[in-house]
C-alpha cells in the first residue's frame, strides 16, 4: 500500500506539474478547457506509459516521467491502430489501450516478487 | 510549446486549422479528420482519391491514430489536437536526447539542453507549420530508440524497445531503417565485445522483433506495396532535388555551434570514456545520416540534417564542458546549471521572436464556405475553384469533402491578360495518392485504375502496381458554361484575380438557371443547374 501511495503523489505532482505548463501556454484558455487536456493527455499517453515502464523497476523518475508520454503515445498507437484494423472504433479504442497498458503496468507494479 | 502557444495566441481550441502554413498540413489534417468520421484508421479520404473508396490509406498511421483519439476522447477537433500532439512529441524529441545526454554526464546535458532552443530557429520552423508532422514523431521515436538501448539488457527491456521501434516504422519508415541499421551496429559491437553469441541476447532480440513483426505488419505490407514502389531508393545527386522541398539545411548553416560541436567530437573519440560511448556514437550516426545525400538517397537522408541541432547538441555540451574543467575542477555540476541557466535565458530571448504570431494561410470565409460544401452539396457533385489566394493547395480543398479542382494559375494569368471574358479554363484535379491500393482480401490487393470514380463506375481493380495518370484531358479543362458548381474567390492580394473572378461570376449569374447558393464577404458558391447549355451572352 505505501508504494501505491507513493506512486499517487508522485503522479498528482506530475499531474499538477503539466496542468500548469499548460495554463501557461494556453493563457487565454479556460480552467476547464486545460483541464480537460491535461486530463485526455494523462489518460491516454501518460499513464499507460508511466504504468508500463513498471517493467523497469531501475529507472530514474526523470527517465519515467519522460518516457511516459514517449513509450505512451508508441503504445496507444500501435495497438490502437491494429485494433483499428480488426474493426474495433475510436470510442472503444480510447477507453481500452489506456486501460490495458495501466493493467499491464499495474500487473508489473504489484505482482509478488 | 512557444511553437504551439505564440501563434495560437495562448487558446487551444479553433474555428478552423490555425498556424497550417502549407498543404501537406492540411493533408495530414484531412486524413485525421476522415479517419475520426470513419470510425477508425484504415481508409484514405475518397475525396483525395478521385472519389474511389475502399483505398487503403497508405501513409503511416501512428500521428493520425494519436490526433483521431484525441479528438474523440476531449471533443477537441482534429486540426487542434493534430498540431499540438506534433509540437509535444517534437519537444519530446529533446527531451528523450536529454536523457540519452544524461546517460554520458548530467553536467554535459545540462550544456547541451539549451542548444535545443535553436531548433526554434527561421530556418527550422518549418517543421512545424509546413506540416512535416510524420519526420517529426519518427524522429523523436529513433532518438528514443537509442535511450531504449540502455535497458536492452533488462529483463522485459527488449518489450519496451519493441513499442517504441513499431512507433518509428509507423511514424516515419525511412527513420525505422536508421534505427534498425544502428541497432544491428549495436549488436554487431555486443558480440564483438563479448566475443560470443550468448543465448540471452539471441532470445532478446527474438522477441524484440518479433513484437515489432507483430505490431508493424499490416502498416509495412501496405507501405511495401505502395510508397515504396516509389519513394525507396532515389538516386537523386542533383542537391536541389534531393532536398525535395524541406527547408535549406547545410553545414555552414550551424555557423559558431558547428565549430564547437567538431571540439566536441574530436574530445569524445580522443576521451574514449564507456560511459559516452552509446550516446556519442548515436548522435554521431544520426548527424552522419545527413550525408547519405552524397549515395543518392534524397530527401530521406536531408530531413536528418533538419535535426542536426538535436544531434550536436551533445558534442557542444561536451566541449563546453571540457573547456570549463579546464578553467575549474569544482562544482562539476553547479557550474553547468547555472551557465545553462543563463544560455536559455539569452538564447530563448532571441529565438522567441522568430516564431512570431503565424495564424497560417486558411482564414473564416473559405473554412465556412468549405464546411458549407462538405455539409450541403450532393457527395458526387465535382467542384471548380477559381484562383484563391488560400486554397492555391490541393489539401486545404479537401475539408470540402468533394471532389475538387482547382484553376492552373498560370493559365489563368495568360486568360487574364486578354483582357476579355474566356471560356475555356485549365484545371488541376487536387488527387493526394500516387497510387490507389483496395483490399479484396485481408492479404489480397489490387490498385484501381486512374480515371475519376464517376467516370469508371465499373471499379476496375488491376493486380500489378500502377501509379496514377493524368486527369483526362476532359476533366482537366472546362468550358465556362460546363461546370456545375463554381467556387469563386471575390477578394484576392493581386486585384486582377478577383476582377476576374468577379466578371465570371458576374456573366454565370446573368442566366436564370445560375444562382449563387451560397456566398459571405469573400467567398461565392455558384450552381449551373443546366450544366452544357450555352451561359454566354445569351
Amino acid at each position: 500500500m505505501s508504494r501505491f501511495v507513493e506512486e499517487g503523489k508522485v503522479l498528482s505532482a506530475l499531474f499538477l506539474v503539466v496542468f500548469i505548463v499548460l495554463k501557461i501556454v494556453f493563457h487565454s484558455t479556460s480552467l476547464f478547457t486545460v483541464l480537460k487536456l491535461t486530463l485526455g493527455l494523462f489518460w491516454l499517453f501518460i499513464l499507460p506509459g508511466y504504468f508500463l515502464l513498471y517493467a523497469l523497476p531501475s529507472l530514474s523518475l526523470i527517465e519515467r516521467t519522460i518516457m511516459s508520454f514517449i513509450l505512451g503515445t508508441a503504445f496507444y498507437g500501435a495497438i490502437g491502430y491494429n485494433l483499428g484494423l480488426i474493426g474495433v472504433p475510436f470510442s472503444v479504442q480510447v477507453y481500452v489501450v489506456p486501460l490495458l497498458g495501466i493493467a499491464i503496468g499495474g500487473w508489473f507494479l504489484f505482482r509478488k516478487k | 510549446m512557444l511553437a504551439v502557444g505564440k501563434p495560437w495566441g495562448g487558446v487551444v481550441e479553433h474555428e478552423f486549422p490555425t498556424a497550417y502554413s502549407a498543404s501537406d498540413a492540411f493533408f495530414h489534417h484531412a486524413m485525421t479528420e476522415y479517419a475520426k468520421e470513419d470510425g477508425r484508421l484504415k481508409y484514405a479520404a475518397p475525396y483525395s482519391i478521385g472519389g474511389y473508396d475502399g483505398v487503403l490509406d497508405s501513409h503511416p498511421p501512428l500521428p493520425y491514430e494519436l490526433a483521431a483519439s484525441f479528438s474523440v476522447l476531449t471533443g477537441m477537433e482534429t486540426h487542434d489536437t493534430l498540431f499540438m500532439l506534433t509540437v509535444f512529441i517534437y519537444l519530446f524529441a529533446v527531451l528523450a536526447a536529454y536523457l540519452l545526454w544524461r546517460k554520458a554526464s548530467v553536467a554535459i546535458a545540462l550544456l547541451a539542453l539549451p542548444f535545443a532552443l535553436y531548433m526554434l530557429q527561421n530556418r527550422l520552423l518549418p517543421l512545424i507549420y509546413w506540416g512535416y508532422w510524420l519526420l517529426v514523431p519518427g524522429i523523436t521515436y529513433m532518438v528514443a530508440s537509442f535511450w531504449s538501448l540502455t535497458i536492452f539488457d533488462s529483463k522485459h527491456g527488449p518489450w519496451i524497445m519493441a513499442f517504441l521501434f513499431s512507433a518509428i516504422a509507423l511514424s516515419h519508415q525511412p527513420e525505422f531503417v536508421y534505427a534498425g541499421g544502428f541497432f544491428g551496429l549495436f549488436l554487431l559491437y555486443r558480440f564483438y565485445s563479448q566475443k560470443k553469441i550468448s543465448p540471452a541476447i539471441v532470445k532478446k532480440t527474438g522477441v524484440f522483433v518479433l513484437v515489432i513483426g507483430a505490431l508493424t505488419f499490416y502498416s509495412l505490407l501496405i507501405f511495401s506495396a505502395t510508397f515504396l514502389q516509389t519513394e525507396g531508393y532515389r538516386g537523386a545527386f542533383d542537391f536541389d532535388i534531393a532536398r525535395g522541398g524541406y527547408p535549406a539545411f547545410d553545414v555552414p548553416q550551424l555557423g559558431w555551434m558547428g565549430v564547437v560541436a567538431l571540439v566536441g567530437v574530436g574530445v569524445f573519440l580522443l576521451m574514449r570514456k564507456k560511459k559516452m560511448q552509446l550516446t556519442g556514437y548515436s548522435f554521431l550516426y544520426s548527424f552522419l545520416l545527413g550525408f547519405l545525400i552524397y549515395l543518392g538517397l534524397g530527401k530521406r537522408a536531408y530531413a536528418q540534417r533538419l535535426f542536426w541541432i538535436i544531434y550536436a547538441a551533445f558534442f557542444i555540451g561536451l566541449a563546453l564542458y571540457f573547456a570549463l574543467q579546464l578553467v575549474t575542477k569544482k562544482h562539476r555540476t553547479l557550474i553547468p546549471f547555472v551557465v545553462s541557466i543563463v544560455f536559455i535565458l539569452f538564447f530563448s530571448r532571441s529565438l522567441g521572436a522568430d516564431i512570431g504570431n503565424n495564424r497560417g494561410i486558411m482564414n473564416e470565409y473559405d473554412w465556412d464556405g468549405l464546411q458549407w460544401i462538405a455539409s450541403n452539396l450532393p457527395s458526387d457533385a465535382w467542384v471548380h475553384y477559381l484562383y484563391s489566394d488560400t486554397l492555391i493547395h490541393n489539401a486545404p480543398l479537401y475539408n470540402s469533402e468533394h471532389l475538387a479542382f482547382k484553376v492552373g494559375t498560370n493559365s489563368y494569368i495568360k486568360l487574364i491578360q486578354t483582357g476579355t471574358l474566356q471560356r475555356n479554363f485549365s484545371f488541376g484535379f487536387t488527387d493526394g495518392y500516387i497510387d490507389r491500393i483496395h483490399d479484396r482480401g485481408v492479404f489480397d490487393f489490387c490498385y484501381f485504375d486512374q480515371n475519376l470514380r464517376p467516370r469508371n463506375e465499373s471499379f476496375e481493380c488491376v493486380d500489378s502496381y500502377i501509379r496514377s495518370a493524368r486527369v483526362p484531358l476532359a476533366d482537366a479543362r472546362k468550358d465556362l458554361c460546363d461546370m456545375e458548381y463554381v467556387y469563386i474567390t471575390k477578394q484576392t492580394s493581386q486585384p486582377a484575380f478577383g476582377q476576374y473572378n468577379n466578371l465570371v461570376r458576374d456573366v454565370l449569374l446573368q442566366n436564370d438557371w445560375i444562382n449563387e447558393i451560397y456566398s459571405n464577404a469573400l467567398v461565392s458558391l455558384v450552381h449551373n443547374t443546366q450544366p452544357g447549355v450555352e451561359c454566354v451572352n445569351v
